[in-house]
């Protein structure tokens, strides 16, 4: 495994700092930003394929024209349709979860809960963008995975029309992980 | 491929609470891993570099939440048919899902309710693995209801 070639590729984009200074970021909200790729048949169907799901609405094009007017994406791929490129030769990559930009000690992350509200269905073609802001920052907690804090965001996504079509509240543990191997990447 | 869709229709009328949803299985491989990193886009090394996943305390290589969120959507629609809306997803990840572990299913309809004229219900999702409860999920539906056009 080569894992030094290529450090950008394994960096996980997080903020560094102190408890008092991640409060600091308590409200602040990211630029709305697009998502990298319009909603698309391809992605939707890879996606379907890992969790098996055979929903008409997502691989029957009559029937989904028929309730929805085009084929739409399963809401479980909203935080799909955020994901950057690892890559691109215009810009640097930037990560693509606003949370890791508030500056903590801990070393790693892991997704704890989301809370997603759906109100408009999102169809091939559609243009999503998404606007971010930080809730809540936790003071330290001690968990079976490690020592850290709870962050908290609330995401907002809406369509190329300005229609909001869900918003997302998300709750990531940053923790410093006990052994050595997840603080050297 | 069209054989294989459910086409069938769950209204609002027809659920009762208390009723058990079909129980669904999956083995979760390393493959199966791989193809959630390529499938999410989402690189975050946990999902796919054994020693990383363990140096943040979990057993191996691990599901992502993306997973978990179209997995139980799947389970809940596959029962109620594709005219069920999801209008609200609550998800608790309480351990890492990992490569070695089979996931088990537990649903069962909570609540059945109406709002603003709207027939809704919501269904309880538990991801069990055999090291215990993996994950938790309450999906709140919209229902066709009987002698409406499909919507």
């Amino acid at each position: 495994m080569n894992t030094q070639a290529i450090p950008q590729d394994i960096n996980l984009l997080l903020s560094f700092g102190t408890y008092q200074e991640a409060l600091q970021w308590i409200g602040r909200k990211s630029p709305p930003r697009p998502c990298e790729d319009e909603v698309n048949w391809p992605q939707i169907k890879y996606f379907c394929s890992l969790v098996r799901d055979g929903n008409p609405n997502y691989w029957n094009e009559a029937a989904a024209r028929q309730r929805y007017g085009a084929i739409i994406a399963p809401p479980g791929m909203l935080m799909v349709w955020q994901m950057h490129l690892r890559w691109r030769p215009d810009a640097p990559v930037e990560t693509p979860v606003f949370a890791a930009a508030v500056p903590l000690p801990g070393d790693t992350v892991i997704n704890v809960t989301t809370d997603t509200e759906f109100f408009v269905p999102v169809r091939v073609g559609d243009r999503l963008s998404i606007e971010e802001e930080v809730a809540d920052v936790s003071p330290e907690k001690h968990t079976r995975l490690g020592s850290g804090h709870f962050v908290t965001t609330l995401a907002t996504f809406r369509n190329q029309r300005g229609e909001i079509v869900a918003t997302n509240r998300n709750v990531l543990f940053r923790y410093l992980s006990a052994a050595p191997s997840a603080r050297s990447r | 491929m069209a054989a294989a869709h459910n086409e069938s229709r769950r209204c609002w009328e027809d659920v009762l609470e208390g009723e058990a949803l079909p129980v669904v299985t999956v083995p979760v491989t390393l493959r199966l891993c791989v193809l959630d990193a390529a499938a999410t886009r989402d690189f975050f090394p946990g999902h796919h570099d054994r020693e990383y996943a363990r140096g943040q305390n979990a057993r191996d290589v691990y599901l992502n939440t993306m997973f978990f969120h179209g997995f139980v959507d799947r389970v809940g629609s596959d029962w109620l048919g594709p005219e069920a809306w999801l209008a609200r997803r609550r998800l608790d990840m309480v351990a890492p899902v990992c490569v070695g572990d089979t996931i088990r299913t537990e649903g069962r309809v909570v609540r059945r309710y109406e709002d603003g004229g709207r027939g809704l219900i919501d269904v309880e999702v538990c991801v069990h693995t055999e090291h215990g409860l993996g994950a938790k999920a309450m999906l709140t539906y919209v229902l066709p209801r009987h002698g409406a056009q499909p919507a």
